[in-house]
Order: C-alpha cells, then sequence, then structure tokens
C-alpha cells in the first residue's frame, strides 16, 4: 500500500517560517524604539513599565502561535492548529494595544505593526484552510 | 558550495525596503519641499508631489513582483539572483533611512529607485522568464 499523501499546507508553512525571522527583527526594533523614546519624550510614570511587560507578553504568545502553527501542520494535528488560531487572539490584541493606544505611536510602529497584522491575517486563513482539509482527510 | 541563510535574509532586507518606502510616502512633504526653490507656486508643489508619490508607488509596486516571485518560490532558491537582491535592497533601506533623517532632494530618490527598486525588479522578471517560460532551472 502506498504510503498516504501529506496533507500539510507548503504555503502556510513558509508564512510560518518567514514571520518568525520577522517576529524577530521586529522584537529587536521595538526594544530600540522604546530606548529611543524613553531617552526623547516625557513619560507618565509606570507607562514604560508596562509597555516593556506587555512586549515580553506579545513576544511570548506569538512564538507559541508560530511554534504550534508549525507542529501543527507538519504533524497534521489539529489540536495544534486549534491551539495556533486560538493564540491569535491575545497576540491580535497586543498588537492593536501597540498601534492604537500606546502612550506615543511614531510612524514606524504603524507601518511596522500593519505588516505584522496582515501577516497574521493570511496565517489565520491558511491556518483555517489547513484544518478543514486535515480533517476532510480524515 | 552550499549558501544558506539567504532565504530569512532576503525576506528581511526586502520588508525593510517595504517599511521604509511607506514611511517616505507618508512623511514625504520635507523632501519635496526641499527640490522646490524658496519662492514655489502652488502648481510646482502638485507637480513635485504627484512625481515623487508616482515613483514611490512604482517602488513598492516592483517591491511586490519581487515578493511575488519569492515567495511563490520562483527565486527563492536562486544563489546570485538573491544575493544581488539584497545587496541592493540593504543599499535601499540605509538611502530611504538617510532620506527621511536629512531631508533630501526629491529628485535624488531616482538614483535610489533605478539601482535599488529597478535593478533587483528587473534581475527578477529574468528569472521568472528563464524558470518559467524557458523551463530552465536557476
Amino acid at each position: 500500500m502506498l504510503p498516504r499523501e501529506s496533507q500539510s499546507s507548503l504555503p502556510y508553512q513558509i508564512l510560518l517560517y518567514l514571520n518568525g525571522w520577522y517576529l524577530a527583527v521586529f522584537l529587536v526594533v521595538e526594544v530600540l524604539i522604546f530606548a529611543f523614546k524613553t531617552f526623547v519624550l516625557p513619560y507618565p510614570p509606570g507607562n514604560i513599565v508596562a509597555e516593556v511587560f506587555l512586549l515580553i507578553f506579545f513576544g511570548a504568545t506569538e512564538s507559541v502561535r508560530i511554534f504550534m502553527g508549525k507542529k501543527g501542520n507538519l504533524t497534521e494535528r489539529i489540536i495544534s492548529l486549534v491551539m495556533s488560531i486560538i493564540f491569535t487572539a491575545p497576540s491580535v490584541l497586543a498588537m492593536l494595544y501597540l498601534l492604537l493606544w500606546q502612550t506615543y505611536v511614531l510612524r514606524l510602529e504603524v507601518v511596522l505593526v500593519s505588516v505584522a497584522i496582515v501577516f497574521e491575517g493570511i496565517e489565520l486563513l491558511f491556518a483555517l484552510l489547513a484544518v478543514v482539509t486535515i480533517s476532510k482527510s480524515g | 558550495m552550499r549558501v544558506t541563510g539567504l532565504i530569512p535574509a532576503r525576506f528581511l532586507t526586502l520588508t525593510s525596503h517595504v517599511v521604509l518606502l511607506i514611511s517616505v510616502l507618508l512623511a514625504r512633504e520635507e523632501n519635496v519641499l526641499a527640490c522646490l526653490p524658496v519662492d514655489f507656486m502652488e502648481v510646482d508643489y502638485r507637480r513635485r508631489d504627484g512625481e515623487f508619490l508616482g515613483g514611490l508607488i512604482a517602488g513598492l509596486a516592483l517591491t511586490a513582483l519581487e515578493y511575488v516571485g519569492f515567495m511563490t518560490g520562483i527565486s527563492m532558491f536562486t544563489g546570485l539572483p538573491s544575493l544581488i537582491s539584497i545587496a541592493c535592497h540593504t543599499g535601499a533601506s540605509i538611502s530611504l533611512a538617510y532620506m527621511v533623517m536629512d531631508s533630501w532632494d526629491c529628485q535624488l530618490y531616482w538614483w535610489v529607485f533605478g539601482l535599488t527598486s529597478a535593478l533587483p525588479a528587473s534581475i527578477e522578471v529574468g528569472v521568472m522568464i528563464n524558470v518559467l517560460m524557458l523551463r530552465k532551472s536557476i
């Protein structure tokens, strides 16, 4: 008997791989932007601490989301893909905070966060497609 | 010799080029003022602004073309075209950052456009023709 054809989605895997690299550079740039903002702009006390913690939380959820997506796609497990889809929600909320409700939003941050949100939207679509194909094949 | 690590490097330099193009597009007023005489008319400003905006959108379109070739895998695993593309987009990112910081003359953008957007895009088109129409493997 021939081995069953693989149901993993290649575009989804490419996007997750590239998003991992984008996330790493995004976090580095965001830390540098925070350093710049604390040096140049007057911050109300406590805000910067909250925002740094939010950035750490964002990095953690994003890496979990990307890891779960990669693993679920390669091993064709729906449960990991669903975990990845669930983890999309907190990371989108964190990005919306960075985009809209931060103390100071730089123009560069608007562009960077928009690129990340576009990534996340396309990946959500591909994750749903992957869940459908894997559950159809049984 | 196998060249490794080109894929993330190329993706990240392409993305930084796009991010900087959008940043220049959102903050182009100073660059347009820098290439006008001291006593300029409203019409001159409109014309220069339109030219500059057209150039920036053309640059974005060429990077989009390169994204298509890269993401679909046509030129993802090429050696020399990837290296040229990485070099061009790195140069583009650095010079566009200077363009925003030092408010360069908007005429200088055309040099950046020619050397760092049009050159890698034409190489990309060459690779696409070779792979898709002539069925060569690069």
